[in-house]
């Protein structure tokens, strides 16, 4: 049974010693350390990412998402058409997001997530996966005063991610992931949102998937398992009975179980993920189901994160072993 | 009407933001830290007094995180580690993994000192108890609930000793109550246990939330003023407020804490008027969006003069002083 990751993870690490980004960010602010500098820890704040995947035997891994502030942030710096705004909690958290404001024509003036794709995939003898803010997402985390509407600024940011996904497939990418988070909260653009996704996809052979945390999925479940993408993301802790709504689910598709906690150390305990599996298993085939954590792991500190992923690729490991594969 | 205050912390100036790291390096000793805390407080108190800034706050010297402060004076949290919070901002996000208890008082102390030195009032400054739990990792209490409760008790008691030491305001910050809208009724709860009684002025801060889930629900939180941000939205959500009327005082936030850009008397202005066709002006004070801690304290003093001078030039214009 195959494992993954949702995006995000810690930028610091728990050890005193260990190359500490926030340090240097605030060093660089102040002039100690040149921007070269800076970019050095960067890189090797992405490579420890990296590794702690990969040492943790995650199968499909993200670059942690190490140089962006939100959700939205490799958009919103890389686009016209786009200011920096107010901080706004992110969902139920106690986590805060620069919202954009739209105020001209959205056009991409570098790639969103491709050069930091390149250099992740460097690193990573297993797949990484690349991960984008979908429309209605971006759509409800910002402020529009240029478009006429919230559709047409989804259109528009829809074509800029149609770019893209082709720039990550031309780079070698195999895994795109679009977040959806508030995709629950817009039913009445279910039909909108199919045709936006359908266009990013249109035509291309790579691992699409959606992934939807924090909100249930309850209002959309019928329309989100039948969006045109080869996966579905679930947060099945914050909800925990939108498991219920799987019996619907399209069993042509992969389902990407958030049974992992991504917002608390608790660590889980296995005789419940298993009860969770085996009930999910009766809705859809064991080669169609892969483990996640519930969210990108950012809400942890390292070590927890860490201890997070062991926990469930053991079961993941054991679960193999007792089918027997 | 329209006094003017701050919402709590202000930012630390240099010498203590080095003596802060060479104590958790365990290379100075509690006194050694103490004194400059207390130096760093007289400097913020005598730059409140040029200000001129009528209701005071101590600054919060002595804390990094409004949660994590208490969770290390409590009794049944443990730290588990930075989490970020936005940008390069980050908070040690304490564990409950244990019965939460009081030992001591947790702010008096500095309360004491800050009030000795001035004749302004200056404001007795907690976190609330729906905060700290949203706010912490809960490995112990059954649920959200429970937790919340228990922490309600624990900082009931430091309410009523800051009133004992003579607080007449007392602020009970809750930023994270509007983060989910049904547990409102939670923190309502949670508040009344911590107010109960209590003769001095209380307060709530509440920041970062979409006020449309929680307006008018929040008019029954157990205080006598809300303290809400404003200018972060460029006065946007005072719509809101318009219907059903406000029923508490109000602190209005003028400046946005978040930029480094110094607001204008003009733009403080009025923001000030368009909330006074909204807000009685006899229930009305003025302060920052937020706590201040993330500024430098050139831009603090900057900003906060901005805003007396915006408030004294309304008050002559209206004839109020």
């Amino acid at each position: 049974m195959k494992t993954t990751v949702v995006g995000n993870y810690p930028k610091i690490p728990s050890s005193k010693d260990g190359v500490n980004l926030r340090r240097a960010i605030n060093r660089e602010e102040k002039g100690k350390i040149s921007s070269v500098e800076l970019e050095e820890i960067r890189q090797k704040t992405i490579i420890r990412t990296i590794n702690d995947q990969l040492d943790a035997g995650v199968d499909i891994i993200t670059d942690g998402q190490i140089r962006w502030n939100e959700l939205t942030f490799p958009m919103a710096t890389s686009m016209t058409g786009a200011l920096p705004g107010g901080l706004r909690r992110f969902y139920d958290n106690n986590n805060y997001y620069r919202r954009p404001q739209v105020t001209d024509l959205l056009t991409r003036t570098k790639s969103f997530v491709t050069d930091e794709y390149k250099f992740a995939a460097e690193q990573s003898d297993r797949p990484v996966k690349a991960v984008l803010c979908g429309p209605i997402t971006f759509c409800d985390m910002t402020d529009n005063f240029y478009y006429k509407s919230f559709d047409k600024t989804a259109e528009a940011i829809t074509d800029l991610l149609a770019e893209e996904v082709s720039d990550l497939i031309s780079a070698g990418c195999k895994h795109i992931q679009i977040d959806e988070p508030s995709l629950p909260l817009f039913k009445h653009k279910m039909g909108l949102a199919r045709e936006l996704i359908d266009r990013i996809f249109a035509g291309t052979k790579v691992e699409s998937s959606i992934f939807i945390y924090f909100n249930s999925i309850a209002p959309i479940a019928e329309g989100l398992f039948d969006l045109p993408v080869n996966g579905i993301g679930l947060d099945l802790v914050s909800h925990s009975g939108d498991i219920d709504l799987l019996a619907d689910f399209d069993p042509d598709k992969t389902l990407v179980a958030g049974l992992f906690d991504g917002r608390n150390i608790m660590l889980e305990n296995e005789k419940k993920i298993r009860a969770s599996i085996e009930k999910i298993l009766t809705y859809l085939d064991n080669d169609k189901l892969i483990l996640s954590p519930s969210c990108g792991l950012e809400f942890l500190p390292q070590k927890y994160a860490i201890a997070k992923m062991k926990r469930m690729t053991e079961i993941a490991k054991k679960l193999s072993a007792g089918k027997g594969k | 009407m329209l006094q003017t205050t701050s919402v709590g912390s202000f930012p630390k100036p240099p010498y203590l933001v080095a003596a802060r790291a060479k104590f958790a390096a365990q290379k100075i000793s509690y006194d050694e830290l103490f004194e400059l805390e207390q130096k760093a407080t007289r400097e913020l108190i005598e730059m409140q007094e040029r200000i001129g800034i009528d209701i005071f706050v101590h600054g919060e010297m002595e804390r990094g995180d409004m949660a994590t402060y208490f969770a290390e004076k409590l009794k049944g949290f443990t730290i588990s580690g930075p989490v970020r919070a936005y940008g390069n901002r980050y908070y040690r996000k304490p564990i409950v993994s244990g019965d939460v208890t009081r030992p001591e008082a947790m702010t008096v102390a500095m309360f004491e000192y800050a009030q000795s030195l001035t004749d302004k009032p200056v404001k007795g400054m907690l976190t609330g108890p729906y905060t700290m739990c949203d706010w912490s990792f809960n490995n112990f209490y059954a649920d959200r609930r429970a937790l919340t409760l228990a922490l309600a008790e624990v900082i009931g008691e430091e309410a009523r000793a800051l009133e004992d030491a003579g607080a007449k305001y007392i602020q009970i910050d809750e930023p994270a109550i509007s983060t989910r809208p049904e547990e409102l009724d939670l923190a309502i709860e949670a508040m009344g246990i911590v107010t109960h009684g209590m003769k001095a002025k209380t307060i709530s801060h509440i920041c970062y939330g979409d006020f449309k889930t929680i307006y008018p629900k929040i008019l029954d939180l157990p205080v006598d003023q809300l303290d809400l941000e404003f200018a972060n939205s460029d006065f946007s959500n005072l719509e809101i407020f318009k219907d059903p009327p406000f029923t508490k005082e109000i602190a209005l936030g003028v400046l946005d804490i978040h930029s480094h850009t110094i607001e204008s008397v003009g733009q403080v202005k009025e923001w000030i008027l368009s909330a006074l066709e909204v807000f009685p002006p006899e229930k009305v004070y003025i302060d920052p969006d937020c706590g201040l801690k993330t500024r430098t304290l050139e831009e603090t003093e900057a900003k906060l003069k901005i805003m007396v001078q915006a408030v004294r030039e309304i008050k002559a214009e209206k004839g109020w002083e």
